[in-house]
């Protein structure tokens, strides 16, 4: 990466990376997926409550801590983890007494992940932040109503709702709105919410939003319910979902889609020329588009090219927009059939950009300290961005060069920082990969609310898909143990390590002696079937394939029967499925005193022993309760002693 | 009366005493129903010792002439053990004894005064309970009620006897049984030594749902103690069967750490028996506050077998 940048700002860089970048960067560290609190959900947290967390990450099998210092002081000892065994794990604390402390919001938790087998394998996660609030009120929904009344609404039409909320001591109280049920790929980036009144504790608000085109409504229907929220700065999120609306789509040409295809990467100054690439259901619709919110219809309209598949590709010169602001305005597009019947769409928006400069890179670089990525590695990208306005910016990955086929790529972007963004992502499978190389460039896009977008792809890695060096040769398992401690052996590369794992549960690594090539290490199994397998690392952490076979531990079966209440003669039977060489049985009475005892020598699974029922000196032993001491030696030479009760009579 | 005499008189009645137990031999000289089990932590601690020398309110399910040593007012006496490995059984005792001080007149400074005596004999009342364990959920219970009498007797000696009811049940068909025991003791001081014995069961008889009906086995716990230093005694006894032949040879010393309420025990024990002869050791402490007295504890027992854990709690209303 340093390469890149000239070389006077390479000390800056790594200043900056190591100021962003608290951790030591480590091959094999643990890759953060993304953290989220399940419970309270809506609201901030209380003292004395229990919270719930589901922190993902790449593998099962972590040791797992949460710091709730900065939530509590650590008033509520330590949480309890619980691995799903899928990645995902769940973190559960009650928070202690947080009555000293003030309620806020953007408390971090940081989520330490270690891997047990060696705990220099960690990593930090301080993405999650969560709302202190122990004593704040949140909002309270008092009414809600769609303005005019009206409840039939067609593509393009305003959607307008009023909403009265209850907000006294409600900290920066927000109303939003979820109309997915009614736009599957709804966004509130294109609500429009604008205060009426906020007296006496109760404050009213407009919600506007266009519904957008047929291409991203929903089927047409009676009584689609629009949920209504209520939010603050501590978390509080209220629903109200008591609205509905008739959706009308039938008849007016129906508008799908529509986007800017130029200009790219900005946004739309004075004399631009504007393309609109927007899809209706026919190409027989004639489309007008309306740019009298860009430039007050100062510029002129080139040309509306109607193509094949219903697309109509629009051009536009601007006027001067001088005096005009920068900010985001809806391009009106009116569509008219051979009937005359007509819909007008403004979902469509488009930046005018005159003057606000473009997020600032600041840097980004890799968390491994290698550049040869292999498939199965975890790949984390550091970025660091600025914004000159203060815009907000979202981070796109640059992947393309390195994967061909991003389809279902699982990348995680969480931003850690004010401006620094961590992606997260592990590499796919070989064929899903560009062919090997070096010097592949990878990257991460930012975008800003006002159409602004910057690439930075000079991130130079390597991609290695041949196999590493030789896989481990394993000696052979016996198929079948009795013990719950097995010694795993065999042979590897001496530059390359070892990894064990039994039901992908438990990883550890092997060391392999250099001398020998040898590695050895004891596994524990669990009674049953263990799935036991291992692969070979080089010093990169590529893998080889996984080797993998199973063994069964027998579960040593320790019985001891006989009849309640014993009676002179009855039979002692010892069971032992692993096998005994002796066996003693001892009779005492409750003072201690030793009545009579009875052995058997051999090899066997099971004895047969008889008390006659007396005791030392012959005579018959009185009725009541007595303890019988049971000790077996197994072949091995290890003793095994239980005490058993007995309850004796002579009513033979 | 000399030593002597009162060493002569004690040795015949304790072969007397012990010459009745060994005549009501049961069919098994080993404990079966109804063991002869230390009911209080001290006496655990000092290896069984106090069976045949008890004193205060403990002696209701000891020697019962230990009601009239040493003891100057009512008292309660509670504990709980726990015994040997598995946490099959369990074991409560609980006593009372309410000692009589006759008033006697007393000469002080040229006036007649009557004031309470020394006590003269006592009456105790005595509970415990065995709880055990059977496969299969069942279970056994073995409840003994107690009521103990001791007095002075001429030669300066005391004696005591003690009627037990016992009941048996266990819950595999409900059976069990029912019966008496009785027990009797005999203690004085020669030549600075305490020396006691108590015949336990010299009489009894149980009678059983299921099994054949019998006695249960006799035994002699005799013991002697004997001040050594300030706060520290020194104990020897031993356990008879009703054939003359020794079950247990204790050992045992008490020491109260002077200036504090702590009183240390320990004791080693030696097991004789025709199969398995085996020695263990008791250990165990005792903390006095006000009329409280608290204690523990503990005797390793066969090989195996586990310790046996034991809990209790004196009061003593002076």
């Amino acid at each position: 990466m340093l390469r890149t940048v000239p070389p006077i700002s390479r000390v800056l860089w790594i200043l900056i990376a190591c100021v962003a970048a608290c951790e030591p960067a480590v091959a094999a560290n643990p890759v953060p997926i993304g953290s989220a609190v399940l419970m309270p959900s809506g609201r901030g947290i209380g003292s004395l409550e229990t919270i719930r967390i589901a922190t993902r990450w790449d593998s099962a099998g972590y040791r797992i801590e949460a710091d709730f210092r900065a939530l509590d002081g650590g008033a509520g000892g330590s949480p309890a983890i619980h691995d799903s065994l899928n990645g995902t794990y769940l973190i559960v604390y009650t928070t202690g007494s947080m009555a000293d402390s003030s309620d806020t919001s953007g408390v971090v938790i940081p989520i330490m992940a270690a891997n047990p087998s060696n705990p220099a394998e960690s990593f930090t996660d301080r993405s999650l932040q969560v709302c202190r609030n122990s004593g704040t009120p949140i909002p309270v929904h008092l009414e809600t109503w769609i303005r005019d009344g009206q409840s039939r609404f067609t593509p393009g039409e305003s959607l307008i709702v009023r909403t009265r909320w209850m907000t006294e001591g409600v900290q920066r109280f927000r109303p939003s709105a979820d109309f997915s049920r009614l736009v599957p790929d709804f966004r509130e980036f294109d609500l429009r919410v604008n205060l009426i009144r906020d007296t006496l504790g109760v404050s009213e608000h407009e919600i506007a939003f266009r519904i957008p085109g047929q291409g991203r409504l929903v089927e047409e229907s009676n009584g689609i319910p629009l949920a209504i929220l209520g939010r603050d700065a501590l978390c509080s999120e209220v629903r109200f979902e008591g609205l509905s609306i008739d959706l009308r789509t039938s008849g007016a040409p129906k508008f799908y889609r529509g986007s800017v295809r130029a200009p790219s990467g900005r946004g739309v100054r004075s004399f631009d020329t504007i393309e609109i690439v927007t899809q209706w259901d026919s190409t027989t619709v004639r489309v007008e588009p309306d740019f009298a919110l860009l430039d007050g219809g100062a510029g002129g309209l080139a040309s509306v090219r109607d193509s094949t598949g219903g697309f109509h590709i629009i051009r536009y010169t601007t006027g001067d927009m001088a005096g005009l602001p920068d900010e985001r305005v809806v391009v009106a597009l009116s569509g008219f059939n051979a009937l005359a019947d007509s819909v007008t769409d403004r979902s469509l928006e488009i930046c005018r950009n005159l003057a606000t400069p473009p997020p600032t890179h600041l840097g980004s670089w890799t968390r491994e300290d290698r550049k040869r990525f292999r498939p199965g590695d975890s790949l984390v990208i550091f970025s660091r961005w600025s914004h000159p306005a203060g815009l907000p910016i979202t981070l796109e990955p640059l992947l393309s060069n390195l994967i061909a086929d991003g389809a279902g790529l699982a990348v995680a972007v969480s931003q850690r920082g004010v401006d620094t963004f961590l992606v997260s992502m592990k590499l796919p499978a070989k064929d899903r990969l560009v062919p090997d190389g070096r010097d592949i460039r990878i990257g991460v896009e930012a975008l800003d609310t006002l159409c602004n977008r910057v690439r930075f792809d000079s991130l130079l890695i390597e991609l290695d898909t041949t196999p590493p060096s030789t896989p481990p040769t394993f000696d052979p398992l016996p198929p079948e143990t009795n013990v719950a401690l097995i010694r795993v052996s065999g042979t590897a590369p001496g530059s390359s390590r070892v990894a064990i794992v039994r039901e992908n549960l438990f990883r550890f690594y092997a060391p392999v002696d250099p001398s020998t090539e040898r590695f050895e290490t004891e596994l524990e199994l669990t009674p049953g079937r263990n799935q036991v397998g291992g692969w070979g690392e080089d010093e990169l952490g590529n893998k080889t394939v996984t080797a993998t076979s199973q063994i069964v531990r027998l579960v040593v079966e320790r019985t001891t029967t006989y009849p309640t209440p014993f009676r002179p003669n009855d039979e002692i039977l010892v069971g032992d499925s692993g096998g005994m060489t002796k066996v003693v049985a001892r009779i005492y009475n409750l003072e201690g005193d030793l009545l009579a005892e009875m052995e058997k020598e051999g090899a066997f699974l099971e004895a047969r022993l008889t008390w006659d029922g007396r005791d030392a000196q012959g005579d018959l032993a009185e009725p009541g309760y007595y303890l019988m001491t049971i000790r077996r030696a197994s072949a091995t030479g290890k003793i095994h002693e239980e005490v058993s009760p007995m309850l004796f009579r002579d009513d033979e | 009366m000399t030593s002597k005499a009162r060493f002569a008189a004690l040795a015949a009645l304790i072969g007397v005493i012990h010459a009745l137990a060994a005549a009501g031999v049961a069919r098994a000289e080993t404990a079966g129903a109804f063991p002869g089990l230390d009911p209080w932590p001290s006496s655990i601690a000092l290896g069984g010792i106090p069976m045949g020398l008890g004193e205060g309110v403990e002696a209701v399910l000891q020697n019962p002439t230990g009601m009239v040593a040493r003891t100057e007012a009512p008292g309660l006496a509670f504990s709980h053990a726990s015994l040997f490995k598995g946490g099959f059984v369990r074991h409560q005792a609980a006593a009372g004894l309410w000692p009589r001080r006759p008033r006697q007149p007393v000469w002080t400074g040229g006036t007649v005064s009557h004031r309470e005596g020394p006590v003269t004999s006592a009456f105790g009342l005595g509970f415990t309970n065995l709880s055990g364990d059977l496969p299969g959920d069942e279970t056994y219970g073995e409840m003994t009620i107690a009521i103990a009498y001791a007095r002075h007797i001429p030669l300066g000696l005391r004696s005591g006897g003690r009627l037990r009811w016992l009941q048996a049940r266990s819950t595999v068909d409900g059976s069990g049984g029912a019966g008496y025991a009785l027990d009797v003791g005999l203690e004085g001081t020669i030549a600075g030594m305490r020396v006691g014995g108590v015949a336990r069961a010299i009489a009894s008889e149980i009678r059983w749902d299921r099994s054949s009906d019998g006695p249960i086995p006799s035994a002699f716990d005799l013991a002697i103690e004997r001040p050594i230093l300030r706060g520290l005694k020194l104990y020897g006894g031993a356990i008879l069967r009703a054939d003359w032949s020794v079950r247990r040879v204790m050992a045992a010393a008490a020491w109260t750490i002077p200036g504090s309420p702590l009183t240390l025990l320990a004791s080693p024990g030696w097991r004789q028996n025709d199969l398995e002869d085996g020695s263990d050791l008791s250990a165990g402490a005792t903390i006095q506050v006000g009329a409280f007295e608290a204690a523990y504890g503990m005797r390793s027992g066969p090989e195996g077998l586990g310790e046996i854990h034991r809990f209790g709690l004196t009061v003593a209303f002076r």
